[in-house]
């Protein structure tokens, strides 16, 4: 199978560029999230991939062979959609075989198609069943199937959870995480929930303003965000972002801080060392903060507000004006209580005043 | 606690809306109770509500005796078949043309689409006897005067507006996603609308098809003016018999009336479920 190729893709509306420069490259098996708020490009990338929406400059390729002005319906391209967009007048079985009818399979191959699908989804007890009969669940496992009844160049999903209740998605996402890694087809997944990209994307290209912000695995995107804008995107709870200066360097490293602290942190921590007066934006998340000792230490956060979230507390702290969240398990300070709020130094994130990482990748231990 | 269904309607909404319907149906039932009274009972006062039903009245709509004992047809076979000629061509052109008009608009925008809507909506804005002296000239030049196809291609388009119209309103409530899927699935446009979006308009083509049937079936004006002998619909043919050496025969123009009534209420009846649906423009099942 053939990989799935956006080469310098943009679209424009009017006056209104949606989309701006993309390129991306989707393995034959992998899975590629693309994750982004509201109106960030992310449903009309896929779109164009679909052939739904048309290519104002650059190319959409399968296999190298460039698809871009072919339309929809001579991509071979599968996608389930956001409000599944069943065939309201067609039972779920004529739904499902649907799409077969363009490829043109014989009967026996056809029922083999179909019992495979609903068993794997357990859609047998509803096949004659319409639509409108369905449960929200039923009807998104019946869009995810008339996908994958198919053998389709490429698979597309739009928020294909969205509409789902907490429960039932958890359940969901399992499913299809399983489902697609036996599909060996290139596949790329469009939603604004970052538990959905970290879970079901082997790769996540984090989206905003028609553009990509940074492209990689789940666990790079978190560990190692590229700028602030994926620092403070993915990540639950935000990651705390502070605006300081570089204060200069000394033996031990860079010194960075603000009117209010300073601290040194060595060279080796940075790819790209900032000068003195330069201004920078540090980063930590929640997680990785603590009301006990550590490296980088911040005096004077007074408690604004304590959250439970279950095992753990999330306090949010002001700090000279500044937001400061740290989650924890100790008991929560009374509001308005002054604490000393530390961080472990390996868990900072230093950017520039761009907003673009200074910080290494893999921080030295 | 009492415990009523959502939105069933108490004692008082039913018996305001039986009234409502009672003081509408009471004319039409008139006119049916007559079409079966003889000529004294139809004339008779006070009126009779209790009389002995005769069918002479029907007959006498088909057949007449003349002077010399002879039965012959009246020609009225002909008015009815004309009525149901023109009325179901025009209306299924209309509908046709319209639909895929409708479609287009809806689906395919042109620059300036709203004008163009607009435009199409002006030709009903006018009453039918402003535009009948040009039109009525245009059918003497182009030689349609009197003939099916001029009177088919009139009614056509003044059914055409109304019908591109309400299919657009139907078309713009349907959700376009389950058309891109379609096309995702491999189908063709064509494929789209017929297999796809059609099904989904049903009640909006009902609903559209009777409004229009009705409009057609009882058109006038246009049909006295523009018919011929041989093309008259039943409209001109009750308004004929009217007047005549013994006054208004009132028991034969009900029967007509009857007669003519029965199509609509026939098609109206049989559409009912999706009519229902149509007017309420609740095509959205989700």
């Amino acid at each position: 199978m053939s990989e799935l190729t956006l080469t310098k893709v943009s679209k424009q509306f009017g006056g209104f560029r949606a989309v701006e420069d993309i390129d991306l490259t989707v393995a034959p098996d992998e899975v590629l999230c693309l994750l982004g708020p509201s109106g960030c490009g992310k449903t009309t990338t896929l779109r164009m991939i679909a052939g739904l929406e048309s290519v104002s400059h650059g190319s959409v390729a399968f296999g190298g062979r460039d698809l871009s002005a072919l339309p929809a319906q001579d991509r071979n391209v599968a996608m389930a959609f956001q409000f599944y967009a069943l065939y309201p007048d067609l039972t779920v079985e004529e739904n499902l075989v649907f799409p077969l009818a363009a490829e043109g399979l014989d009967a026996r191959e056809r029922q083999a198609r179909l019992d495979h699908v609903a068993s794997v989804l357990q859609l047998g007890g509803v096949l004659q069943r319409r639509p409108h009969e369905l449960s929200e669940g039923e009807k998104q496992r019946v869009a995810v199937g008339r996908c994958i009844i198919r053998r389709p160049n490429a698979f597309l999903f739009d928020e294909p959870l969205s509409r789902l209740d907490v429960a039932l998605r958890e359940d969901m996402r399992g499913s299809i995480r399983r489902i697609l890694a036996t599909l060996n087809r290139p596949t790329v997944i469009v939603t604004h929930d970052q538990l959905e990209a970290m879970t079901m994307g082997d790769r996540i290209a984090v989206m905003r303003d028609g553009g990509i912000e940074q492209v990689g695995t789940p666990q790079d995107v978190f560990d190692y965000p590229d700028n602030t804008f994926v620092a403070g995107f993915i990540g639950t709870p935000q990651m705390t972002l502070l605006d300081g200066t570089c204060l200069g360097a000394d033996d031990g490293g860079i010194v960075i801080g603000t009117d209010h602290a300073r601290w040194t942190v060595p060279h080796a921590h940075f790819h790209r060392r900032p000068c003195k007066g330069d201004r920078l934006t540090f980063g930590f998340r929640p997680r990785a903060a603590s009301l006990e000792a550590g490296a980088l230490g911040l005096d004077g956060c007074r408690l604004v507000l304590s959250e439970h979230m279950g095992a753990e507390k999330l306090l949010h702290f002001d700090w000279h004006g500044q937001a400061v969240r740290v989650l924890t398990q100790s008991r929560a300070p009374e509001v308005d209580a002054l604490r000393r709020v530390g961080v472990d130094l390996r868990a900072l994130h230093v950017f520039d005043g761009d907003g673009r990482r200074l910080s290494v990748k893999g921080i030295p231990q | 606690m009492s415990f009523r269904k959502h939105n069933e309607g108490g004692w008082g909404q039913t018996l305001v809306s039986g009234l409502v319907a009672v003081i509408y149906f009471a004319p039409v039932f008139w006119m049916i109770l007559t079409a079966f009274k003889t000529r004294q009972d139809a004339l008779a006062i006070p009126p009779k509500l209790i009389f002995t039903p005769t069918l002479e009245n029907f007959r006498s709509v088909f057949v007449e005796v003349t002077s010399s004992g002879e039965v012959v047809s009246t020609g009225a076979w002909l008015y009815f078949a004309n009525s149901a000629f023109i009325a179901g061509a025009s209306v299924l052109l209309a509908l046709i043309i319209g639909t895929l008009a409708a479609y287009a608009f809806s689906r395919y925008p042109l620059k300036g689409n709203d004008t163009y809507l607009f435009i199409i909506l002006t030709t009903r804005m006018l009453p039918p006897i402003v535009v009948i002296i040009p039109i009525f000239l245009l059918f003497r030049i182009t030689g349609l005067s009197g003939t099916y196809i001029g009177i088919i291609l009139l009614y056509t388009s003044f059914n055409l507006p109304f019908s591109i119209w309400m299919m657009k309103s139907f078309f713009d409530d349907l959700d376009r996603e389950v058309e891109d899927s379609a096309r995702m699935d491999g189908s063709s446009d064509w494929a789209v609308f017929g297999r796809i979006v059609l099904p989904q308009v049903l009640a909006g083509l009902a609903a559209t098809l009777v409004f229009a049937l009705i409009l057609t079936w009882n058109e006038f004006i246009f049909a006295l003016l523009l018919t011929g002998p041989e093309t008259r619909t039943v409209p001109v043919a009750i308004a004929s018999t009217i007047g005549g050496s013994i006054g208004v025969d009132w028991g034969k123009l009900s029967a007509m009336i009857t007669l003519f009534l029965i199509p609509v209420f026939i098609v109206t009846f049989a559409l009912q479920n999706q009519l229902l649906r149509g007017v309420t423009f609740g095509t959205i099942r989700k």
